[in-house]
């Protein structure tokens, strides 16, 4: 495990025995990436703010990390989609649908970052490389589940395509991400450490 | 006749469905039932969700700095932690002041360096001239030689509007970066090459200006490049040598 991610663990431990210090402290870490996700799906503030804090509370409460299962940025992240996507289904005449896709990759990585930001521009920038190299039908259909909120049978009435099609196309575009992006820890490094 | 899920291969597509919280609820109870006994799928649930927290990280760059900040912890500490204990209010608020605080410094310091908006301004103001065309010649001739070598790997490092701004030819343990579309760094900075590890924080392999008398040398990579996820130049203040990258202006993925 990396030092982060050790960090992390130890954190946890601190936050399933109730001690609000260390909840605070994975907020400061990770909040904002969540937040961050959450704004981009439903496009409202106080719906991404509701969910965010949905999710911490869910933290809190001890339901649903399993730490065997992986880091706990990729379970926050997860959840927070989870919750974003079922907020953007109630809410749905509030989505902004098709409009955000392409903007996602396009978007350069803003200015200049605070340290720990980073981490986070470089791995963001591997991966909207790695969108690109996806072909526009396969990269279409993860984005459209991914940031649009849209069920599988959803995208197949907008794009047209047989629920089949857009399944596999799925599939076959997450595998190919898998193998872009390599085997990339996924925790950020332990910043201050020099080796 | 086949039910629809012999073929294992649609629960696999199942499993990219849950990762992206895409599936109907009927599919969603039949992949989780699957999922309780299945170690296969449960592997590549397991990947598609790294995968899937990739793409979720993209939101956190892609969001201008100053749009939209996360609510501070003080303001939701009472509703996940619920209100039987005191707050103790004065650390947490002068931690998001001081925090509100350096955000706005680091920005206005580095606002003289580059304009805000993009990393990459400074570049993009320049027009991305990049030496003379003698050394771009060189840099195409060695990219060409690279691609027709076994064992050579280039990596392209492309900014983000997608615009190859250098290659870094790998050829064994060692690399050299050739500017393809780089001005002069400003003064008082230099770039720096970095390779990130498929696991770990970044290297520096290098720092110069990479035009002219001062190209880059053939450097010794910091770890070999079948373990390497992508390589960097980032813009770092001359004099110093930078242990992590501070502005990255352009990045390549190392292919498999
Ligand atoms: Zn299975």
């Amino acid at each position: 495990m990396s030092p982060a991610a050790l960090e992390d663990a130890a954190l946890l431990e601190r936050v399933a025995a109730g001690d609000e210090a260390a909840i605070e402290l994975i907020y400061q870490r990770y909040g904002g990436a969540c937040f961050a996700l959450a704004r981009r799906i439903l496009d409202d503030t106080q719906l991404a703010e509701d969910v965010v804090q949905q999710v911490f509370l869910a933290l809190w409460n001890g339901s649903g990390y399993d730490p065997r299962r992986g880091a706990v940025s990729t379970w926050l992240l997860s959840i927070t989609h989870h919750k974003a996507v079922d907020s953007v289904r109630k809410e749905g005449s509030r989505r902004k649908r098709l409009a955000s896709e392409q903007a996602l990759i396009e978007l350069a990585a803003a200015g200049p970052a605070p340290d720990d930001e980073v981490w986070a521009r470089m791995r963001a920038a591997r991966t909207r490389e790695a969108l690109k190299l996806l072909p526009a039908e396969q990269r279409e259909v993860v984005l459209l589940a991914y940031y649009g909120g849209y069920t599988q049978t959803e995208i197949a009435d907008l794009t047209g395509l047989p629920l089949g099609t857009v399944k596999s196309r799925t599939l076959t575009a997450m595998r190919r991400l898998r193998e872009h992006l390599g085997g990339v820890s996924e925790t950020r490094p332990d910043e201050g450490r020099v080796e | 006749m086949s039910t629809p899920y012999d073929d294992h291969e649609r629960w696999a597509e199942l499993a990219a469905g849950h990762a992206l919280h895409a599936l109907e609820p009927d599919e969603e109870a039949a992949f989780a039932e699957h999922l309780a006994t299945c170690a296969v799928c449960r592997a590549e649930l397991g990947e598609h969700e790294l995968v899937a927290a990739q793409l979720g990280a993209l939101a956190t760059a892609a969001d201008p700095v100053d749009e939209s900040a996360p609510p501070s912890w003080s303001s939701l500490r009472d509703s996940v932690i619920g209100n039987a204990r005191p707050t103790v209010p004065s650390l947490t608020a002068a931690r998001d002041r001081r925090r509100a605080r350096s955000a706005r410094l680091l920005g206005a310091a580095a606002g003289v360096i580059l304009l805000t908006g993009g990393g990459l301004a400074a570049w993009q103001l320049s027009s991305g001239g990049s030496g003379s065309s003698s050394e771009l010649a060189a840099a195409h001739a060695a990219v060409n030689r690279c691609e027709h070598m076994t064992g050579c790997h280039v990596v392209r490092l492309d900014d983000s509007t997608s615009k190859t701004r250098a290659a870094v030819v790998v050829s064994g343990d060692h690399a050299k970066m050739w500017p393809l579309a780089m001005s002069a760094p400003p003064s008082g900075h230099v770039f720096a090459l970095w390779q990130m590890p498929r696991a770990g924080r970044p290297r520096l392999v290098e720092t110069g200006t990479f035009t002219g008398a001062n190209a880059g040398s053939n450097a010794t990579l910091a770890a070999s490049y079948a373990d390497t996820a992508a390589f960097a130049v980032s813009l770092e203040p001359a004099g110093i040598l930078p242990t992590k990258p501070t502005t990255v202006l352009a990045v390549g993925n190392a292919s498999a």
